[in-house]
């Protein structure tokens, strides 16, 4: 299966351009789609979930024009959107039946995907309970549940892990590098360590538009070398923020630890450090959203 | 800071703080489509007012008689029906304060500042007053208009204009505003019942209580204590009267279709009357105990207080402590058909179980008792009452039906699902239909023992009608209250025997003869508009 994003656009009211021109081409794995809040991944992920027509381009699901023909995307799709409500009333597992049969997914094999998906979520034990009662994490748990009801060949996941602890945001990583396989997941979200363990694909979102897409090994060798740990005096801080671009810093007694991206070493005390996947994030935004 | 100083600055804090809420709430409210397309509706209401003498309505009149078109009748006009029709409308408008500020959590936002009970509440209140002020504006604006247009009197007097426009509406939209914010205080009256229960106190304690004329419908009574502000006007309207045939006939307030044209009657008005307009002002204080009774039920939005159900300790223990997920992906069984077919029986299922599981078991209860009273009473009574109030009873789910993705926010789920137009739509509809349908089921049962075939089909077509009325209401407004308003006035006008509104069968008529045929074509025509509606809203 192959989904080839052609030119895509999404222009709002008032002439904003959520998304300009985007064009790539997704196979088999996880593509994670990163970018700070605001870049356009959700709006992405709406034109490829078929929620949302693109102003401009289209996008082909095996040559279908999905645009044209949606239904040609959902039967083969699983989708979890950021920001999704469920019937208070209902319990998980009435809430997964009423969905199984919304996708169409006949009764008997319904009913034991149901059981197992509780099960591989961990929510057998609170499955007859009324969702209304469910903290979050529990909700996003469901929602998750939701989108693998009729083993899609294609998961668009946004920002899954958003309220769930730190065990569950554990647990869902595995099962997304579980899940992937001979399917297409595709994975938005803003923090960079859900997609470390995951992704084989990684594309930079910003500002509506896509930098790039490589894979997480290439954009790290790509930081390699412009890595750098520098102790300095707390004062010192300002200073250092407006000389360099800091990925992070660490508090440490009286001084602070503060990691710098820079092609040259920014003080001869400086140690040069191997990037991890947020560094050669930042990295490559800075790069490709620096001047000519 | 000084203990008093302390004190004064709380205080001007608080005024600041309420103000600035209820600011942000008005402005929040009126920057909306809804609000745009209530002012168009207003501005629509306010044309039919003047209707011409040819028109073939009349929307006041005292006996045979109406005032001339000039500034004091025009602003009476358009004040009694702000008095009378505006509150029932605009409750169902305002009625949202909280619950917004709920949905959108700027309630504990607020909660945690200095702004107390009663400044929050009076921000609200404000808000409330501000949108009818909005409305009354704009009311204004088409009543200038109109008296010229009319021309019967083209003299433009202001003051008589407004002082009637406005002061006679004010004390009672001031009160509905209150009785809002009272309703949303209490759990109970938040939702859909609240609303049922408003519109029935509308009816049945203020609708009679508005003015009242002597038995023999000879004159109007005037009352000490006129809390609308209606009798004092328009009795002097009925002092300018000549004597003879045009003072009989009683009063008509409201859209009296098919009535004799009134006769023209000049009147000054009684914006001079310092008793009226005192007593005016007096009842504008009414709102005051409302607002002291709606205090204690406000929660501040503190979850512990809230209505809104909360996280089950128990789920999340059971949860936390089941053993870790073990099982991979891979390990679950296949699907036996990749894909995805169309299951209609199986999602009929689906949304008739979403309708009715989980209820209270009152509301079972009450479904029980409608059951038997079906099957204990007259066949052709069962219709003309069971029937009714059994509708009436499903009124919270009839609603929740038609807006239930907008509600509960699972849009995108349902829309990412294959079709959802062609495959969902038809069959909730259905669902709807059929949910109607069993909550009269006894009374159908009755119907085709006794082979009233085209009373059952009367009754059949009123079931899909509702169903139909509340996806179609459910898609253009993107809540429910639209449809409970809609149903309530249909519902209430049907009972007051009214043939043609009598959506859930005439049995006095048969079928063809009946209005049965009328609603199937509303059916229709509104199931299709519920389709462009959401084919335009799906993907934009």
């Amino acid at each position: 299966m192959r989904i080839e994003i052609e030119g895509v656009g999404k222009r709002y009211r008032g002439d904003a351009w959520a998304l300009q021109d985007v064009s790539v081409t997704l196979e088999a794995g996880v593509i994670g789609l990163l970018g700070p809040n605001g870049a356009g991944k959700s709006t992405l992920m709406n034109i490829l979930a078929t929620i949302t027509k693109p102003t401009t381009g289209r996008v082909l699901l095996d040559g279908v024009d999905t645009t044209q023909r949606p239904d040609a995307m959902r039967r083969n799709l699983g989708y979890l959107p950021q920001d999704f409500g469920v019937y208070p009333n209902l319990s998980a597992r009435e809430f997964l039946a009423y969905l199984a049969a919304v996708k169409g997914v006949p009764a008997r094999p319904a009913a034991l995907r149901i059981e197992e998906l509780l099960d591989l979520l961990n929510l057998t034990s609170a499955a007859n309970r009324p969702l209304g009662g469910y903290s979050g994490g529990m909700r996003q748990r469901v929602g998750i549940a939701q989108a693998l009801l009729n083993d899609p060949a294609v998961l668009i996941v946004d920002e899954p892990t958003v309220g769930l602890d730190p065990e569950e945001r554990m647990r869902f990583r595995h099962l997304i590098a579980d899940l992937s396989g001979d399917r297409i997941v595709i994975l938005s979200t803003h923090i960079v360590s859900d997609l470390e363990a995951t992704a084989s694909r990684i594309a930079l979102i910003e500002k509506g538009r896509l930098l790039r897409v490589d894979t997480p090994e290439a954009l790290m060798h790509e930081a390699e070398g412009k890595v750098w740990d520098w102790t300095v005096p707390v004062a010192q801080l300002p200073d250092v923020r407006q000389r360099f671009r800091i990925a992070s810093t660490l508090r440490r007694g009286e001084s602070i630890q503060v990691r710098i991206l820079s092609e040259v070493s920014p003080a001869p005390e400086a140690v040069s450090r191997p990037p991890v996947l947020e560094d050669a994030y930042l990295y490559a935004k800075s790069q490709a959203t620096a001047p000519a | 800071m000084s203990a008093a100083d302390t004190r004064l600055h709380a205080r001007g804090t608080g005024a600041t703080g309420m103000l600035a809420a209820a600011r942000a709430d008005f402005l929040q409210r009126v920057r909306s489509f809804r609000f745009l397309v209530v002012l168009m509706a207003t501005v629509v209401l306010g044309m039919l007012m003047l209707p011409t003498q040819d028109a073939g309505y009349v929307v006041l009149q005292v006996g045979d008689a109406r005032g001339v078109y000039g500034s004091a009748w025009v602003g009476l006009v358009f004040g009694v029906i702000g008095a009378t029709i505006l509150p029932l409308l605009g409750f169902f408008i305002v009625k949202d304060a909280l619950a917004r500020d709920r949905a959108t959590r700027v309630g504990l936002v607020l909660a945690a500042s200095p702004l107390g009970r009663f400044g929050y509440l009076g921000a609200k209140l404000l808000s409330n007053v501000s949108i009818f002020a909005a409305i009354l504006a704009v009311l204004s604006v088409v009543a200038f208009g109109m008296q010229l247009w009319r021309a019967e009197d083209t003299a433009i007097h202001p003051v008589d204009l407004l002082v009637h426009l406005w002061l006679t509406p004010l004390p009672v939209l001031l009160a509905t505003s209150a009785v809002a914010l009272l309703f949303e205080c209490v759990p109970i009256l938040r939702g859909a019942f609240g609303n049922v229960a408003f519109f029935f106190l509308w009816a049945l304690v203020f609708g009679p209580g508005m003015v009242n004329m002597e038995a023999d419908k000879s004159r109007i009574v005037t009352r000490s204590a006129d809390f609308y502000g209606i009798a004092a006007p328009l009795a002097d309207f009925e002092d300018q009267i000549p004597e003879g045939p045009l003072r009989k006939g009683g009063l008509s307030i409201g859209a009296n279709i098919g009535a004799k044209p009134p006769s023209p009657v000049p009147w000054a008005g009684i914006a001079d009357d310092p008793r009226w307009l005192a007593e005016r002002m007096l009842w504008m204080l009414a709102f005051i105990p409302v607002l002291l009774l709606a205090a204690p039920f406000f929660d501040r939005f503190d979850p512990a207080r809230t209505g809104r159900r909360r996280v089950d300790p128990e789920v999340e223990t059971v949860a936390h402590n089941a053993d870790a997920r073990s099982s991979p992906w891979h390990a679950l069984t296949p699907l036996p058909i990749a894909g995805a077919g169309w299951r209609p029986l199986t999602l009929l299922l689906a949304e008739l179980r979403l309708m009715l599981t989980r209820r209270s078991i009152w509301w079972y209860g009450v479904v029980v008792g409608l059951w038997i009273a079906g099957f204990a009473t007259d066949a052709g009574i069962a219709v003309k009452w069971v029937v009714p109030v059994a509708w009436l009873w499903g009124l919270t789910l009839f609603s929740e039906l038609g807006a239930r993705a907008e509600i509960h926010n699972t849009g995108s789920l349902l829309a990412s699902a294959l079709s959802p137009l062609l495959r969902q739509l038809p069959l909730q509809w259905l669902a709807g239909t059929l949910f109607a349908l069993l909550l009269v089921a006894p009374v159908m049962l009755k119907l085709l023992l006794v082979g009233a075939v085209g009373l059952a089909a009367q009754v059949t077509v009123g079931a899909a009608f509702v169903a139909a009325l509340t996806l179609a209401l459910g898609a253009l407004s993107g809540g429910a209250r639209l449809f409970e308003l809609s149903f309530l006035m249909l519902w209430y006008v049907a009972m007051q025997d009214l043939a043609p509104a009598r959506f859930s069968g005439n049995p006095g008529l048969a079928l063809i003869d009946s209005y049965a045929p009328h609603y199937f074509g509303l059916a229709a025509l509104l199931l299709v508009c519920t389709w462009v509606l959401r084919a335009l809203t799906m993907r934009r």
